[in-house]
């Protein structure tokens, strides 16, 4: 097992760490518990994922699995609140979402331990598709009730 | 080959050509349609494209907290 990268908390609302090559990343969630405001029997606490390059361009530099160990550790602190859920929407701005989804797909399997789920969605807003993953521990007290409302989210009106 | 046969692989190339297209075409296929959830799908990338773009230019995120519902869902100390 590949060791993170040292988190820094240089602010009170993000995460940040620095590669081998120089490249600063932030990591900060944002509070979307009202994502499940219309289904009132869930309660579970929601928040968006977002990781950046803040400084350096990580196309240019050589791969580093150090970096998918070091979101590993962040999930694995964020679920240590067996209810939190994590959502992760692939930026569409630059026709890249794919490749955002891929990063963290491979992420995912090859560090999830068992314990978390991911339930993928492909959103439809305003014609662009819009690549979304939601994370959640597989002891979520809502479970079921969360992954059919999300799926619920992401189906426009006559799928099925 | 005979012309027969010639026709029947130009036929198959044809369709094989014409289904490609259409497998290719399918994952672009713009919908007026939006989904069900599309609104918060969409802020989520609008927080996420002007918070990037916010720290890209050197700004702090303190300078921006009352705008998002910036959390640390998390303790890298344990506590």
């Amino acid at each position: 097992m590949l060791s993170p990268y040292q988190l820094l908390e240089n602010d009170e609302y993000s995460f940040e760490f620095i590669t081998d090559a120089g490249i600063i990343y932030k990591i900060y969630f944002l509070d979307y518990s009202y994502m499940f405001q219309d289904y009132q029997h869930i309660t579970c606490p929601v928040f968006s994922f977002n990781i950046d390059a803040i400084e350096g361009d990580p196309d240019l530099a050589p791969g580093d699995d150090r970096v998918g160990a070091t979101i590993s550790s962040v999930m694995n602190l964020f679920f240590t609140k067996i209810d939190n859920v994590a959502v992760y929407v692939c930026d569409s701005t630059d026709a890249r979402q794919y490749a955002r989804k891929r990063k963290f797909d491979i992420w995912f399997y090859s560090y999830n331990d068992g314990s978390l789920i991911k339930e993928d969605g492909l959103a439809i807003v305003e014609g662009t598709a819009i690549y979304n993953s939601m994370l959640l521990h597989k002891s979520n007290t809502q479970l079921t009730e969360i992954i059919l409302a999300y799926k619920e989210l992401n189906e426009r009106a006559g799928d099925k | 080959m005979s012309i027969g046969n010639f026709s029947i692989a130009f036929i198959l190339v044809r369709n094989l050509a014409i289904f490609v297209l259409f497998m290719k075409n399918k994952e672009n296929i713009i919908t007026s349609t939006s989904s069900k959830g599309a609104a918060i799908f969409k802020k989520m990338i609008e927080d996420k494209k002007a918070i990037r773009e916010h720290i890209q230019k050197g700004g702090k995120i303190a300078d921006i907290k009352e705008k998002f519902n910036f959390v640390k869902p998390l303790s890298i100390t344990g506590k």
